[in-house]
């Protein structure tokens, strides 16, 4: 296909959607052979067959390969033969978009219904009604609790939810 | 009867350039048969990677099909909000109210919105001691 992996910010992408540094050498590889082999992987990278695999899992469950198995007649094994299908990308990334930007719009609604408390020691927040139950101290340390307004919080993912809204929008033109 | 892939085939209709490619033209050079080739060009359009338009040819209706170049990787825009952790994140689909995963009580979130709060008013008081400066 002629899809240029190294173009834009695919191998970026990838890596980061993945968290695994070798996937960038993984792609690469298979990119540059119409089909190849989990084993052939493996031996190619030195990398244990399991790991691969994994790696090669996560890419197909973000629908960027694909594979087919054929059964080893001699000892009755699969062999997968996986092909990356970089094209999906596009799709990926707006469905990544539109699942994050409906966790976004969720806590914006949680934080403008909510008022919160917080620990000085940075245990973390809780609601104005957990805070009644412990009396307003920390779960964890015991420390008084004291209000944190959550003005800002609201105004940034307010500004987030704009800009990804934004985002989408040029996608879809 | 050759497999023919949705690769080989996205292949051929780009190799064509920009005057595109007959349906009938595309299944006949992969040596297949109209309905695998009019199945293919199909998912290639459902996927928008490329684009068909209706013509007539020798008294028969076909396809001519183009390859759409909004689909470049290039064009591909990540945008992940300063590191949002959400777009990394393994449990993204399964994140909402109510479930075991949610946007309320999630740590690596909590954790993302205090820095971007801490970041916004570096800035701001960084540009007020600049202004002062000035």
């Amino acid at each position: 296909m002629h899809f240029d992996i190294e173009e834009g910010q695919f191998l970026e992408i990838i890596k980061e959607i993945i968290g695994e540094e070798i996937v960038v050498d993984i792609v690469k590889e298979l990119n540059s052979k119409p089909e190849i082999t989990d084993e052939e992987l493996a031996n190619k990278f030195d990398v244990r067959l399991n790991d691969i695999r994994k790696i090669l899992y996560k890419l197909y469950e973000n629908n960027l390969a694909s594979f087919r198995r054929l059964r080893d007649k001699n000892t009755g094994w699969y062999i997968f033969f996986w092909t990356l299908t970089p094209e999906n990308i596009t799709n990926l990334i707006r469905s990544k978009n539109k699942q994050v930007l409906g966790v976004l719009k969720a806590r914006l609604e949680y934080e403008k219904s909510h008022i919160f408390y917080r620990c000085p020691n940075n245990c973390g927040a809780c609601t104005f009604e957990d805070a009644m139950e412990t009396g307003f101290k920390c779960v964890k340390c015991g420390a008084p609790l004291y209000n944190a307004p959550n003005s800002e919080t609201i105004s940034i993912l307010e500004e987030k939810i704009e800009l990804l809204n934004n985002t989408l929008e040029n996608k879809e033109q | 009867m050759k497999r023919v892939t949705e690769k080989d085939a996205y292949e051929v209709i780009r190799s064509a350039g920009s005057k595109g490619l007959l349906q009938s033209d595309l299944w006949r050079s992969l040596n297949t048969n109209s309905r695998e080739g009019s199945r293919i060009a199909t998912k290639l359009e459902k996927k928008g990677l490329v684009r068909r338009t209706k013509e007539l040819c020798d008294g028969r209706w076909t396809y001519r099909l183009y390859v759409d170049e909004r689909t470049q990787v290039s064009d591909v825009l990540w945008c992940t909000l300063n590191h949002c952790p959400c777009f990394t994140c393994k449990n993204l689909s399964q994140c909402g109210v109510g479930h075991s995963v949610s946007p309320n009580n999630c740590i690596e979130l909590d954790k993302w919105l205090i820095d971007q709060v801490a970041e916004k008013n570096g800035k701001e008081t960084l540009d007020e001691s600049e202004e002062k400066t000035n």
